[in-house]
């Protein structure tokens, strides 16, 4: 399988699935940066931080060594892949909340630093992401198809 | 005549073909070939299958990982059932021949 896997004929599709994995892997942080808008009690103790994914360069041990012995500066390479989910360091959110459990005694909560605005900008991007692979993709296979009709 | 399609194939499809395609006096059996090419469309349609009951039984990841593979399956189908039918087309015309 994995032989098949590295034909050449098909390294675009392998490309494009890493992308789709990869906006995949950042609509999960998304989601769980919305569903965790409101909590305040982690088990890190605190409310929640919100999530970033950073995304990197995929390139295959075979092409790093085969730069190296031939002194290329230029691959294909293999796509993309999530190299890290950090926290956003930015401040928490202190809202006047007495009654709240997890106020403190002048009756400030801290709210998670999480912008539900700014997360449903990254969902539109993340989705559009998505459909740009998923386009990359479908022209890829057009082309594979439009090669069978050769000396048709 | 198989000689002269062998030797056609050997210099034409050499890209397609691996070292262990030479036969000993260092032409390629036109089988060969044939036989490889299979073998590599067969593995990706069984990695389709592979991923289709991955989804079948809720075991994925994701959803567009066995779309993909099936995909390549298709394609690699088309591609064989193509050579397939230009390997039938070249055999007819030459069974055509006036002898």
């Amino acid at each position: 399988m994995r032989e098949a896997d590295n034909m050449g004929a098909f390294n675009a599709f392998n490309v494009s699935a890493t992308g789709l994995t990869a906006e995949r892997t950042r609509m999960d942080i998304i989601s769980k940066n919305i569903s965790n808008a409101n909590v305040t009690r982690t088990a890190n103790g605190g409310p929640y931080r919100r999530q970033m994914v950073a995304f990197e360069e995929k390139t295959s041990f075979k092409e790093v060594m085969s730069k190296l012995e031939n002194g290329e500066s230029i691959t294909v390479g293999e796509g993309v892949k999530i190299s890290k989910i950090v926290e956003d360091q930015s401040p928490f959110n202190r809202v006047y909340e007495p009654g709240h459990p997890d106020a403190d005694e002048e009756g400030y909560v801290l709210k998670p630093n999480v912008n539900t605005i700014k997360e449903m900008v990254d969902l539109i991007t993340a989705s559009r992401g998505y459909e740009a692979n998923i386009t990359a993709m479908n022209t890829s296979k057009n082309m594979c198809l439009k090669a069978l009709d050769i000396s048709k | 005549m198989i000689n002269n399609i062998n030797n056609i194939v050997g210099n034409t499809g050499k890209s397609l073909l691996k070292q262990s395609d030479k036969v000993a006096d260092g032409t390629v059996s036109f089988s060969d070939v044939l036989e490889n090419v299979l073998a590599e469309v067969n593995e990706i349609q069984k990695a389709d299958i592979v991923s289709k009951q991955k989804l079948s039984i809720g075991e994925i990841d994701n959803f567009h990982d066995p779309m993909i593979a099936a995909e390549k399956a298709d394609i690699a189908l088309q591609f064989t059932a193509k050579i397939h039918g230009k390997i039938i087309d070249a055999y007819k015309e030459i069974m055509r021949l006036q002898v």
